[in-house]
């Protein structure tokens, strides 16, 4: 019975993470992380990989949930599904080529704990090149598209609520959002 | 550039109740029909699609950013040297100086007692685990053994062992977790198991564990210190590693 009602909770979370429900996105977030870190600490990892690796991991869960590709089968199917991706993401940058070169590198530094290793430089440059390549074109473009579609597309607000908040017909602000989404296309496919 | 077919707005908005499953039944099937027929209005479909994502995607993250702020204790901005480091140049180094010293003793001490062999030396000089296979998320076969095997890379060679050798009460001649069985064995120790195990792959000539079997086998009798056993072996299969080995074995 208990397990029953767990299942039809973790139903409610895949809605909830359908309709991007801040609080419960912003919960998932902040219960699942500790244990990532732990895993990502505990492997030669540092804090900045953990939170790149686990936001990483957030996001694929996110997609895939939202795109029907996932469907929980136990009471904590969510929470597992996000740690087990985060490991397997950590464990392929281990693997990784790239991290094999910084480790051969930083060998050749005289360890100084005061300079901050070579390990933990930014790591935004190896993010996901798919996701790369959308923050690059949705960054290109100016704030009011950016927020229209944000409010439409991810905050699920009506055309009605958002061209009341721009003080302008609902009409042009249908308008607006169709002349971002052609401008967001033409940046995605310009050639980086 | 792209060179689909760009789309109006009517189609947009038409596409997006379709994505966002807000259109009537009656509308949502007359729309399928049409959405057979044409090949450029799929593309359109699955172009709109990936766009509404990537709108997502890039909102998700930058909330993300937000959320972590909150989480205490953390540093989320990656030029900063992680807490883990600075926590330990914060604290009292003399605790650890006497700690060290301490040890220093008791090591020297034992040391002394127990000189390790030449044998062990040269075990211990060679031994390297082998780096294991890949383990991928999208490994749905065999789940069981990928999953002993990140145990194995870990450094778990106990759980790993024990997971293995319950699929090993299954199934009888699989030259992969005998191989990979008879490294565990020997990286906690045991070289008279792993021999058991490696000399298992001794029958499966096809095997591409074959020549890393020989070189773990030489290695278990040295640990064994069963010196010629282990010269025979690296005589007959001369392969680089195994004649440098062979070379060390000399000396």
């Amino acid at each position: 019975m208990g397990e029953r009602i767990q299942i039809q909770e973790q139903f409610a979370l895949v809605e909830a993470i359908k309709n991007n429900n801040e609080f419960v996105l912003n919960r998932l977030y902040q219960e699942n992380f500790r244990k990532v870190e732990l895993f990502i600490l505990k492997n030669n990892g540092t804090m900045p990989y953990a939170k790149d690796i686990y936001q990483e991991a957030f996001i694929t869960v996110w997609k895939n949930i939202r795109n029907d590709r996932f469907t929980p089968e136990n009471e904590t199917a969510i929470q597992g599904y996000l740690y087990q991706i985060a490991k397997n993401k950590w464990l392929d940058y281990l693997r990784s080529g790239h991290y094999k070169k910084t480790v051969a590198l930083q060998s050749l530094h005289s360890a100084s704990q005061e300079e901050a290793p070579p390990e933990i430089q930014p790591r935004e440059d190896q993010a996901e090149p798919v996701l790369r390549n959308a923050l690059d074109s949705f960054n290109a473009m100016g704030t009011s598209c950016k927020q229209l579609l944000i409010q439409f597309y991810f905050e699920k607000k009506s055309m009605r609520e958002i061209a009341d908040s721009l003080k302008i017909d609902e009409a042009s602000a249908r308008n607006k959002k169709y002349r971002c989404m052609q401008k967001l296309r033409s940046l995605v496919h310009t050639p980086k | 550039m792209s060179t689909q077919p760009t789309f109006s707005q009517q189609e947009l908005e038409a596409i997006e109740r379709y994505l966002t499953r807000s259109m009537t039944s009656v509308e949502r099937s007359q729309f399928e029909e049409r959405l057979a027929a044409d090949p450029s209005l799929q593309a359109k479909v699955r172009e709109i699609g990936l766009l509404i994502e990537t709108v997502e995607t890039v909102a998700l993250k930058t909330k993300l950013d937000r959320f972590h702020q909150t989480i205490e204790g953390t540093q989320s901005k990656p030029l900063h040297t992680p807490e883990i480091i600075k926590r330990r140049n914060t604290t009292s180094k003399l605790p650890l100086y006497a700690l060290a010293a301490c040890l220093l003793v008791i090591f020297g001490v034992f040391y002394f007692m127990k000189m390790p062999s030449s044998s062990e030396k040269l075990f211990a000089k060679h031994f390297v685990p082998d780096p294991g296979l890949p383990t991928t998320m999208s490994t749905q076969t065999n789940y069981h053994f990928f999953d002993a095997m990140v145990n194995y890379k870990r450094g778990e060679y106990n759980i790993a062992i024990t997971k293995w050798q319950q699929q090993m009460d299954d199934i009888q001649e699989n030259d992969t977790l005998n191989f990979y069985l008879g490294v565990a064995h020997l990286a906690e120790g045991n070289s008279e198991k792993a021999l058991d195990y490696l000399k298992k792959l001794e029958t499966q000539s096809q095997s591409i564990f074959i020549e890393d079997a020989i070189y773990y086998r030489a290695l278990a009798h040295i640990k064994e210190n069963e010196l010629d056993k282990a010269r025979q072996l690296l005589i007959e299969n001369p392969t680089q590693r195994n004649t440098d080995l062979l070379q060390d074995l000399k000396e």
